[in-house]
């Protein structure tokens, strides 16, 4: 068949008009094409937009005409099979109370690599300390330079403060603890596209830091200090970093692909959408834990009893471990799919 | 004359249309960026003008709080919300017309937004963007390791559209002979590559911007060009300009009727 293209040009730009407007329309205010019937119009200006794509392809003419009617259809193409839209504050609940603990237990074998490799680096940290505690000096970074004086020397300083002093700097010192750690996170998960091996060191660092540390207060007697200034933050800051270390490996294991039939595009596909909500649930985390620190974790006795910030710890990690185990539980009993089956698009 | 092809990432959909993203290249790309750039210094810019407000009201402590972390949610989450918000488009992206787009042709979603801008912190190392470009310019579809792990590819969106008609250098209204051989117009249509088109639309849009031996050099060589691929019989040329030529061939390619207006004063 012969196309007089000018005249089926012509014919039918206006409809290409109104799938272009109805398209900006929809990008303007964000929201789903309202009504079954509004959708269905879409519809049918997209079939008969990429119909006229194909007859002028095949008529070998009209190529910036061609252009400008592609882009339109993988506009429409992409806005109807777009999945539905939520409302923003119900999508932040659903992500709350379900993705975000869902996608921590889908990808629970590399939470456990997290904390395998953590505890290899506390006790490497550890162990270098039980040769010598002088080696602190070398160990503990000059970032954490109050650590290196003895246990018991910081332990008499700082209990010794006078607790009108301790007011000062909490917004300073909070906001440079929220910057360090959301940094090390965002590190922790965007190494793991290195097969994992940049998420591991940064991990296996980390513990070992904190094996030095933690190994050097209780051999100086200070553990129920120690308990009182980690466990107020710690009990919320390390699952952080471990959750951006779950996001890294996840990453790594989608690059590595061992034991999959899937191509590498597919398994990193496949794997975004978790490994975002992880690093995202991170550092909402760190923000909570950055506060924590500020004004709690460095707040000691006499102003505040050991007993209440171990206790406060202590309810931070339940809550924790409860809302990343048992999120999302009750509503959706299907099992999660397995890593190689296609998500619908 | 013919301008470099560009890359495309071809989509063949389930319901049986196929498609093309117009793939933007690592310098299009780098100079969007550097916008993006100068746009987040002057908002931390901005933080710093503003923050001592706080010194005043809440204190010292307060105002360097807020300057540490204001400072580092603009670089972080810049590229996260705008590009969630505007369907996977940055001021710089928007002022050069690209755009994020879904590698299969699908609707972008905000978790690939915060994948590939989250591993922007391995796209920039050792400087300068060295690992992202380096990936970008080995891989077909253009993508730094942030795309690759998103799924994402960086289209341009400009459509082959639309600078104003030109006007014509003649105040007189008379008859375009292409539009006598609408056959010949279809085929100088299939042997023109749009990039061209909008070349052309450029060079008569902006002609008073151009010195006059420039202007006329252009013209000259642009005709050569369009003679090369086809031309009309000369007895329906004579007594035209070069540029009146070239208005007509503009409007045979596009369609569109060309605007009739005085001709410049000079």
């Amino acid at each position: 068949m012969i196309l007089d293209s000018e005249r089926f040009i012509a014919r039918e730009r206006p409809h290409w008009r109104e799938l272009a407007t109805r398209l900006d329309a929809l990008d303007a205010s964000n929201a789903a094409a309202t009504t079954p019937e509004a959708m269905l119009d879409l519809h049918r200006l997209y079939s008969r937009a990429a119909s006229a794509l194909a007859r002028l392809r095949s008529a070998a003419a009209e190529p910036t005409t061609i252009a400008e009617l592609e882009s339109l259809v993988a506009r429409a193409y992409a806005e109807i099979h777009a999945t539905r839209r939520h409302r923003p504050a119900a999508t932040a609940w659903q992500w709350v109370a379900h993705g975000f603990p869902t996608a921590f237990r889908r990808h629970f074998s590399a939470f456990a690599a997290v904390l395998w490799i953590t505890l290899a680096g506390a006790v490497a940290g550890g162990a270098l300390i039980a040769i010598d505690r002088d080696h602190r000096q070398i160990v503990i970074p000059g970032l954490f330079s109050h650590l290196h004086e003895s246990p018991s020397e910081r332990v008499a300083r700082e209990e010794a403060r006078d607790p009108g002093d301790s007011q000062a700097a909490h917004a300073t010192f909070a906001a440079e603890l929220m910057q360090n750690n959301i940094q090390v996170t965002i590190n922790a998960f965007a190494l793991g596209i290195i097969f994992g091996i940049g998420t591991a060191l940064i991990l296996f660092y980390n513990g070992f830091i904190l094996g030095a540390v933690v190994f050097d207060y209780i051999a100086d007697g200070q553990t129920v200090f120690l308990l009182g200034w980690l466990l107020p933050h710690g009990s919320v800051e390390l699952p952080a970093i471990f959750l951006g270390g779950q996001a890294g490996f996840v990453l790594g294991r989608a690059m590595l692909g061992r034991g999959s039939r899937l191509g590498l595009r597919r398994r990193l596909r496949l794997v975004a959408a978790d490994t975002a909500t992880l690093v995202a649930g991170a550092a909402i985390l760190l923000v909570w834990a950055g506060i924590i620190e500020s004004w709690i974790s460095q707040t000691h006795e006499p102003a505040m009893p050991y007993a209440v910030k171990i206790a406060i710890g202590l309810v931070h990690l339940a809550a924790l471990t409860a809302w990343l185990t048992l999120g999302g539980r009750k509503k959706h009993t299907t099992p999660a799919p397995h890593p190689d089956q296609e998500a619908a698009p | 004359m013919n301008p470099i092809p560009e890359p495309s990432l071809s989509i063949a959909t389930p319901d049986g249309v196929d498609f093309r993203l117009r793939l933007a290249g690592p310098l299009v790309r780098a100079t969007a960026y550097a916008i993006d750039l100068a746009i987040i210094s002057f908002l931390t810019y901005l933080v710093g003008i503003f923050a001592p407000i706080l010194a005043i009201t809440l204190g010292a402590d307060w105002m360097l709080g807020f300057t540490i972390l204001a400072g580092f949610l603009i670089q972080t989450t810049y590229g996260i919300i705008l590009e969630g918000l505007w369907h996977g488009r940055t001021v710089g992206k928007r002022i050069l017309g690209l755009r994020v787009a879904d590698d299969r042709g699908l609707r972008l979603r905000f978790s690939q937004v915060v994948v590939r801008n989250l591993l922007r912190v391995i796209d920039s190392l050792p400087a300068f963007y060295l690992v992202g470009g380096t990936t970008a310019l080995l891989n077909r579809r253009a993508q730094r390791l942030g795309d690759l792990a998103a799924g994402t590819v960086v289209i341009r969106t400009a459509t082959p559209e639309s600078p104003e008609p030109p006007a014509r250098a003649s105040g007189k209204s008379r008859h375009n002979p292409w539009l006598r051989r609408p056959d010949l117009a279809a085929r100088l249509r299939h042997l023109t590559d749009p990039a061209l088109t909008q070349l052309l639309l450029h060079l008569l849009q902006r002609r008073d911007t151009l010195n006059p031996e420039a202007r006329l050099a252009l013209h000259r060589e642009f005709l050569d060009h369009f003679n090369s691929l086809l031309h009309l019989p000369e007895d329906s040329l004579l007594g035209l300009t070069d540029e009146q030529r070239l208005q007509d061939i503009a409007e045979a390619l596009t369609h569109r009727p060309t605007i009739l207006t005085p001709p410049p004063i000079g």
